[in-house]
């Protein structure tokens, strides 16, 4: 056997000492990232869960067929209260947390790790096939409700449904990439990240809903809701009522959407680069 | 020697804890074993080396440039890790082949190059297998076999031969000698000093996260003067024999040994070989052979280690 037969033996010595293009590099690590993580068997149970905003609009199809309460405010309240406060944190918890600790903690990081390959490639391929993947079973739970809310019930198709339909899931689609990127950076840097981001997602982001709205402001939720057409807002419930009655008395004035919408590109954008300069110093002991 | 790789007065500390502690060594081309006893630092100079973690102190180069910051030069670094972790749920060929991509080849050369990283480590009967099936044997020549197709000019390997079978050790020993002999710089490290010992005789030995030695067995167990070396006789005159080294200054002791050799000590090894041959042809003390019987690895590591 000779281990230069078939071979350059000056292959090595003749390779060119650059590191691989980032994006093309970064597109590799994602699409194989990608069926590796669809294959985790956690897929499963957290496609389970998606199930739950399904068997609401079951529920409501089921429980309200005199038609009492509306197919606008329906999808309001599921896209606003369950999608948005925890299914889109759950997905995203699971998926994110795990694009870099998984593989980190696992050993398999090694093999990108000793190849030419940026610290900024390896990043973005990763936090590319967690954001793939939890937006998938989002937009999949998505399609399984506006299936169960319009079939046989096609009196609600209007112009303004869809219009609410397709703004809905933008938003969710929109928060899903947000929590995904903060959760990828946490699991960079964080051994044991589930219980912070649980406080994080589940405690931070619920309770300071009902705090003045400059601290609101600094949740993703409340950005992700400002985005959002929620025709609850108009009706005469108590917290709706409260809460513009506190605006008033504390001259709040929520920003423009369009703000929102920077606020949060932006936390995708600071998200990421902070993931990428924290795996660049991240050090290997398996 | 030219210096493919070099680590420049490198030391790493974890908190209060020193694991390495200002090391300097040049490897060139060739078979080096890295040894240490658990604890010693063995496993984080190897990492240093490797570019896997970064000196707190000092600097490692390859060819003249740092690996940590020039990602690029992972092209001629090829890597075996200890750990088991692999892709189960791809096969080998699979696996090799994105390793190779992610190497920058492109298709066709990664094709041809990884039929033949899965001959090198007799494996290409298992290519089409799922990584999941493998034995722990195979997972190890899959992960030489990853560390290899690209061709590269320095190979670490991480215990390299753990968990294989009496027939792949020896291929893989073999393997790594080849890879020697071709002009490879390849660093082993392995706790399993046998091991070490059928791949190559030149070693770096870590004790306590300092470099206790470094170069040819046999040339460190010679530096070694203070160390009783052993030297077995086979002689038609046994007796006389024993009686003749018993005189001499050198001599720290004699026995006949169970296999009917005379085994002599001597603290002076080098002069002791000096001037042995003449004395015993002016004596008329017939000798067959003699061997030293503590120039192997495990000696020598004993010794520096249990100092």
């Amino acid at each position: 056997m000779n281990v230069n037969a078939g071979l350059n033996p000056d292959a090595a010595a003749d390779a060119p000492d650059r590191p691989l293009n980032v994006l093309a590099s970064a597109w590799w690590i994602g699409a194989f990232s990608f069926r590796e993580m669809i294959r985790r068997k956690r897929i499963v149970s957290v496609g389970l869960l998606m199930l739950l905003p399904v068997i609401l609009a079951v529920a409501w199809r089921t429980l309200d067929r005199d038609g009492v309460i509306s197919a606008d405010l329906i999808l309001a309240n599921l896209s606003g209260m369950v999608y948005v406060h925890a299914m889109v944190a759950l997905v995203s918890l699971a998926f994110g947390l795990s694009a870099i600790g998984e593989t980190a903690d696992e050993g398999t990081i090694i093999y990108y790790w000793t190849r030419p390959l940026s610290r900024t490639a390896i990043y973005l391929g990763r936090l590319w096939a967690a954001q793939t993947v939890s937006a998938l079973l989002v937009a999949g739970s998505l399609v399984l409700c506006f299936l169960v809310m319009t079939v046989g019930n096609f009196g609600i198709l209007n112009l303004d449904f869809l219009r609410l339909y397709v703004s809905a899931c933008l938003v969710i689609l929109l928060g899903g990439f947000v929590y995904t990127a903060i959760f990828a950076a946490a699991g960079t840097v964080l051994r044991r990240p589930m219980l912070p981001a649980i406080l994080y997602a589940f405690g931070w982001e619920a309770i300071s809903g009902n705090a003045p709205l400059k601290l609101q402001e600094l949740t993703v939720v409340f950005h992700l809701r400002n985005l959002m057409h929620n025709p609850a807002r108009s009706v005469d419930s108590m917290p709706n009522l409260l809460q513009e009655l506190r605006q008033m008395v504390m001259r709040e004035v929520p920003p423009e959407p369009w703000q929102s919408l920077l606020t949060l590109l932006g936390v995708i954008v600071v998200s990421t680069l902070l993931g990428t300069w924290l795996l660049r110093r991240k050090e290997i002991f398996r | 020697m030219s210096a493919v790789l070099e680590a420049r007065r490198v030391s790493k500390w974890f908190g209060e804890v020193i694991a390495v502690n200002d090391c300097s060594l040049t490897l060139g081309p060739g078979v080096t074993g890295l040894l240490g006893l658990n604890g010693a630092g063995k496993t984080t100079l190897f990492k240093l080396l490797s570019g896997l973690i970064t000196p707190s102190q000092g600097e490692v180069l390859v060819r003249g440039r740092r690996l940590r910051r020039e990602v690029g030069m992972f092209r001629r670094v090829g890597f075996c890790p200890e750990s088991d972790a692999l892709f189960d749920w791809l096969t080998g060929r699979e696996f090799l082949t994105l390793m190779i991509r992610l190497m920058g080849f492109d298709g066709a050369e990664s094709a041809r190059r990884c039929d033949r990283a899965l001959e090198l480590v007799h494996l290409a009967h298992a290519g089409d297998a799922r990584i999941g099936g493998y034995s722990k044997g195979m997972r190890q020549k899959i992960k030489m076999a990853q560390a290899l197709a690209h061709d590269p000019e320095i190979v670490f390997l991480d215990e390299p031969l753990n968990g294989m079978d009496p027939v792949s050790r020896r291929e893989i020993s073999h393997l790594v000698k080849e890879l020697g002999e071709a002009g490879r710089c390849v660093v082993v490290s392995s706790h399993i000093l046998p091991e070490i010992e059928t791949m190559t005789r030149s070693i770096v030995l870590i004790h306590r996260g300092k470099l206790m030695a470094e170069g040819d067995i046999t040339e460190i167990r010679d530096a070694i003067h203070d160390h009783p070396t052993i030297v077995a006789f086979r002689s038609p005159e046994p007796r006389r024999l024993a009686s003749f080294l018993a005189g001499r200054d050198l001599v720290l002791g004699v026995e006949l040994d169970d296999l009917g050799r005379v085994v002599a000590r001597t603290d002076h090894a080098v002069n002791f070989y000096r001037e042995l041959p003449a004395a015993l042809i002016e004596a008329g003390i017939p000798v067959d052979e003699f061997q030293t019987l503590d120039d192997d690895l495990q000696s020598v590591f004993d010794y520096l280690v249990g100092q």
